[in-house]
């Protein structure tokens, strides 16, 4: 057998030889207590900072917006979900006020076969076009009063 | 609504975990490379295993593709999920019972299998160099040759064994390694849009019309630059292949699409508002990249197609296909991603241009290759054979 051959066949020996070892020394120690992950990863994930805060966070400050929004029918929709993860603030500076409105509400009210009917929807472009939603609704009380019936 | 993009860049009727959009256009790229490796490995292979003497100029070009996008093809990854200080851990920590760490065996097993068929081929190349060169360079080529200069017949004919052994087993290889990233994908059964057992097949089929396809570019190009004659028989089987695994991609594709609306499960209307919604444009994109070439190979196959108007035509068909299966690699990962797992809403991808996630690293990934391919063809030149033939 001509010496490369050989000399490949050995290489290719401490390759092999090089990885399983490396297997073992790479492994994480904590690797396998559980199941097929780090166990160490459950604490640390655990112990991360969470950066939405709840409604009962907003209201410390927001006392008045959180009192209109809690009482109507958006009140099942957390502050968070448009004005994004509080996180830090007010440490961190102010949170968004969203301002494409018509872009943000349709994510939700926009008809789609698949949404329940009991959550309203509209065809955007028929409803309204271009126009801002919030130049008839208020975010925090979203129904018309002439429209009817009571918003809650 | 652009001001909650850098805090929760993804909203929508979705659920709270929903806000992180975990795959990127980061992993976008990862498929399509993988799925070029595939591609041109096949290519090699035609003349390696199956001994298509036409596929001659091109096939050793086509195993240096191969090997410098594989170099790659964990990069993304890497970048994704950050600490450089791990990156060989997936190579050497595999194990089987995740899809994800499977990659280890695949992708560490096929990278040496690469760099072994490489060395084989060259082998007479790399013993000439290192006897004609000093100081450095001759040290490199003399570790390449495990500081052998044997190129006796016996010698050769043990070379040519390996090279037919490796291309042999590099085959399945390649497929497997590409298959898998479709499983990946086709085995997350919560996600509608990726649940499909054929996603393994659709993936692989299509890597190989994008290898095929950057081939035919390169090709084209370097023969350009080089001033040497485009062999017209290698074109012809190039146009051949491509034709070949072109259809078999698009039934597939089809048979796929067709099956998830046929079976019109729950959420069905989601994902037609998917994609008459945000994937529109990727969609159209694929089909266009797709029929349009399959209409010029047709009429040039049926016209027995020659010379300039063969380049021309495969020219045009490759480019647009490289662009389709980007494309689809988009309309899988991202497409999978927008639909909420409630079913009942869509979410919005926003790619940003910079970052570690971002537009600039996902191109210079997908950039970088071709450099290390230009390297690859100055320390291995592959035309010699090509060039002669011309």
């Amino acid at each position: 057998m001509p010496k490369h051959i050989v000399r490949l066949i050995m290489s290719l020996g401490i390759v092999i030889l090089l990885v399983i070892g490396s297997k073992a020394l790479f492994t994480a120690d904590s690797f396998g207590v559980y199941g097929h992950y780090r166990a160490n990863a459950v604490p640390e994930i655990a112990s991360d900072t969470p950066k939405y805060k709840g409604p009962d966070y907003c209201q410390l400050c927001h006392s008045e917006r959180h009192a209109t929004w809690s009482a109507h029918r958006h009140g099942k929709v957390k502050c968070e979900v448009c004005h994004g993860p509080a996180g830090e603030h007010p440490a961190t500076g102010k949170l968004p006020i969203p301002s494409d409105t018509v872009k943000l509400c349709s994510t939700c009210h926009e008809a789609m076969p698949a949404r329940p009917a009991a959550q309203p929807q509209i065809v955007v472009s028929q409803h309204s076009g271009t126009q801002a939603c919030i130049a008839c609704h208020n975010p925090h009380a979203p129904r018309i009063a002439s429209s009817g019936g009571s918003d809650r | 609504m652009q001001e909650l993009y850098h805090v929760a860049p993804y909203t929508g009727y979705v659920y709270p975990n929903e806000t992180v959009f975990p795959w990127g256009v980061l992993i976008v790229i990862y498929p399509y490379i993988t799925g070029l490796v595939a591609g041109s490995f096949t290519v090699s292979t035609f003349y390696h295993v199956f001994g298509m003497k036409r596929f001659e100029p091109v096939a050793r070009f086509a195993l240096l593709t191969a090997l410098s996008f594989m170099i790659f093809v964990p990069t993304p990854l890497l970048f994704h999920l950050g600490h450089p200080e791990r990156a060989l851990n997936a190579l050497w920590t595999p194990h089987l019972t995740s899809a994800m760490a499977a990659f280890g065996y695949t992708a560490g097993f096929y990278i040496l299998l690469l760099m072994l068929e490489t060395g084989f081929i060259f082998r007479q190349h790399i013993v000439a160099r290192a006897q004609a060169t000093t100081g450095v360079v001759r040290g490199f080529y003399r570790i390449l040759a495990f500081g052998s200069d044997d190129v006796s017949e016996n010698a050769l004919a043990y070379d040519r064994k390996w090279i037919r052994a490796l291309a042999l087993i590099g085959m399945p290889g390649a497929h497997i390694l590409h298959g898998y990233a479709g499983f990946v994908f086709g085995s997350l059964k919560a996600r509608e849009w990726w649940a499909s057992d054929l996603m393994p097949a659709i993936f692989l089929s299509s890597a190989v019309i994008s290898g095929i396809a950057l081939l035919v570019l390169l090709y084209v190009a370097v023969a350009k630059v080089r001033k040497f004659a485009l062999d017209n028989e290698c074109m012809r089987g190039l146009a051949y292949t491509l034709f070949g695994f072109l259809i078999f991609t698009l039934v597939l594709e089809l048979l796929e699409f067709v099956n998830l609306i046929y079976k019109g499960r729950e959420g069905i209307e989601t994902v037609m508002a998917l994609i008459a919604g945000p994937l529109a444009l990727g969609l159209n994109i694929q089909l266009v990249g797709s029929v349009i070439p399959l209409v010029v190979l047709t009429v040039m196959i049926w016209r027995k197609t020659q010379g300039t108007p063969l380049v021309v035509g495969l020219t045009v068909s490759a480019a647009l296909i490289m662009i389709a299966v980007l494309a689809m690699r988009w309309n899988v990962v991202i497409g999978g991603q927008e639909l909420s797992k409630t079913m009942k809403g869509l979410l919005t991808y926003h790619a940003p241009i910079w970052g570690r996630e971002g537009i600039v690293v996902a191109a210079s990934v997908f950039i970088a290759p071709f450099f290390v391919l230009w390297a690859l063809t100055r320390l291995f030149p592959p035309w010699d054979a090509g060039s002669q033939r011309a």
